[in-house]
């Protein structure tokens, strides 16, 4: 590419105003310092995403956040801005940890995970406690919940991405990602609802 | 009124109600709870406890990125990262390869503004007097790029067919650029006749003035009358460039525009070293958002492709949506497939759904 060079570090206000379009975009033609900057802004977010999306098999977070600004970075150039590029990274984000649980999957036998009971003590007398507990039946049904159905709850509920942005950000139709999200819920309520004392 | 559907309050408690239904749960205490619980599901989740990353490592996880990101680009090759798991042959990854080096320019050395500034939304229009005219197999992309405040670069990329090309003598900060695959083109006041096939150009002429063709081993100045031809051989087949674009799309997440990659890489060659690999991806692109579109391909594998190792994993995928759909005996055929595979899960989860299916 013959892009004119100028080195000079950005200066913090530069940075502030140059929209995560644009870091894509400049990513696309390899400039690292977009990456950079894409990577300070994103990557706490990323890491939560994935936190939640792997639940308590989230072991190397930090590596599957790197994993997945290396294929940003290397896929820049297909970024169509047809939804945010918080999403879009999510959105991959989501397909590698999809392939990371399947090796996990493997690993720990299919059905293993879903056996697991909840290690909770049963009974909580302090509302906090009680809190607690509901959290962690929560997380053991996202967790039993199949990918799919994970990645529309953690997308839409617990990030808020709209619904057809967060269906474009996975390639699908909205209706599909309404239905997934439908019956997410109703895992989750459900399970929930099994729990409750 | 009768009570909503699950779905319908689901939606009310999310951001595409109708109005009809947000009338009737203000009124109906029963689904107000539904909504309520549903809500509250929602609070609970943005409540489950997260770690942030570790604040005492940030820096170096940021430049391990960027050496690995350097690396990745310096290299010019790429590694498949998420799909690795899949048996896609050598000549697929090698393609793949080539396919992902055209779309990566060179890395220009650390800097933000120009790049940056090389990608503002509205580029300004190209210049007028370049001109180009199509042969009737053209199909290529013309787009201007804004480098500067009074840089700019108009870029002709050629995917097949032949073009003929008048650039003029360019402004100053004006450049033109034609790419094809791997190879680029960069010239000024010439005259030049392109040749691409399946996203790669094959053949430069130049008619007047010159040209400075860069290739991935080295560049090459062609003044008038001379011709470049890409080497036979090293040129990949169509059904490899769809097959690799598939590819990276299918990295990118991008599975609608994956699926039909790997659909042109089927037609290209039916019955070509990468067929299989084509249905099967083409059909695994679908499975989510589109499985009527995906069940064919899988289908279609297991007929033509028995012996790949993939048809038992397509076959108990048609099993299962078999099963959804109450289709009993469909699914069962369908899993007694699965049920001869090699690889013992499968086969154990293909005997789990045969249990279920038992009349």
């Amino acid at each position: 590419m013959s892009a004119r060079i100028i080195p000079l570090a950005p200066p913090a206000q530069v940075e502030e105003r140059i929209s995560d379009e644009a870091l894509v975009a400049a990513c696309a033609a390899g400039d690292e310092s977009a990456l950079r900057i894409l990577y300070r802004r994103h990557e706490a977010g990323l890491h939560r995403f994935l936190t939640r999306m792997l639940g308590r098999d989230a072991v190397d977070v930090d590596d599957l956040v790197q994993q997945t600004f290396l294929c940003a970075w290397e896929n820049a150039g297909r970024f169509r801005a047809e939804s945010r590029v918080s999403s879009w990274l999510f959105g991959i984000g989501a397909n590698l940890a999809r392939a990371r649980r399947r090796t996990h999957l493997r690993r720990e036998g299919l059905f293993a995970l879903f056996s697991r009971q909840p290690e909770v003590p049963r009974l909580a007398t302090d509302e906090l406690l009680a809190h607690k507990q509901t959290l962690s039946h929560l997380m053991d049904a996202l967790e039993d919940l199949p990918h799919d159905l994970r990645v529309a709850f953690v997308m839409c509920e617990i990030e808020e991405i709209p619904g057809t942005e967060a269906a474009r950000a996975l390639g699908l139709r909205p209706g599909t990602l309404w239905r997934r999200l439908h019956d997410a819920r109703r895992r989750l309520r459900a399970a929930l609802e099994e729990e409750a004392p | 009124m009768t009570c909503p559907s699950f779905e319908a309050l689901s939606l009310a408690a999310s951001e595409a109600a109708p109005e009809a239904v947000l009338a009737h749960v203000a009124e109906c205490v029963a689904c107000r709870k539904v909504v309520d619980e549903l809500l509250n599901l929602r609070r609970l989740g943005q409540a489950l406890p997260v770690e942030p990353p570790r604040a005492a490592s940030a820096q170096a996880r940021e430049d391990a990125l960027i050496r690995e990101a350097r690396a990745r680009t310096s290299t010019r090759t790429r590694r498949r990262g998420l799909w690795t798991g899949a048996a896609v042959g050598a000549v697929a990854a090698s393609v793949a390869a080539v396919v992902v080096v055209q779309l990566l320019p060179d890395p220009p050395a650390p800097s933000i503004e120009p790049a940056v500034a090389a990608h503002q939304p509205a580029p300004p229009a190209p210049p007028a007097a370049l001109a180009v005219r199509p042969g009737a197999d053209a199909r290529f992309e013309r787009r201007a790029v804004q480098r500067g405040p009074d840089a700019q670069e108009e870029v002709v990329v050629l995917d097949s067919g032949r073009l003929e090309l008048d650039v003029p003598e360019l402004a100053a900060g004006h450049t033109f650029r034609l790419q094809g695959g791997d190879v680029e083109v960069v010239a000024a006041q010439a005259r030049l006749t392109a040749q691409a096939e399946g996203g790669r150009l094959t053949r430069l002429e130049v008619l007047s003035g010159q040209a400075r063709i860069e290739l991935p081993d080295g560049a090459k100045v062609l003044s008038a009358g001379e011709v470049w031809r890409a080497p036979t051989g090293a040129t990949p087949t169509r059904q490899e460039l769809a097959f690799a674009a598939g590819w990276s799309a299918l990295q990118a997440g991008l599975q609608a525009e994956a699926g039909e990659h790997f659909d042109d890489a089927l037609a290209a060659n039916p019955a070509g070293p990468l067929a299989a690999d084509a249905l099967y991806w083409g059909a695994a692109a679908r499975a989510d958002a589109d499985p009527e579109a995906a069940s064919p391909r899988f289908q279609r594998l297991v007929a033509e492709h028995p012996a790949d190792p993939r048809a038992a994993e397509a076959a108990l995928w048609l099993a299962r949506q078999a099963e959804a759909r109450g289709a009993a005996p469909e699914a069962r055929r369908w899993a007694e497939r699965a049920a001869t595979a090699e690889d013992p899960e499968l086969r154990a989860a293909a005997r789990d759904t045969l249990e279920r299916l038992a009349p």
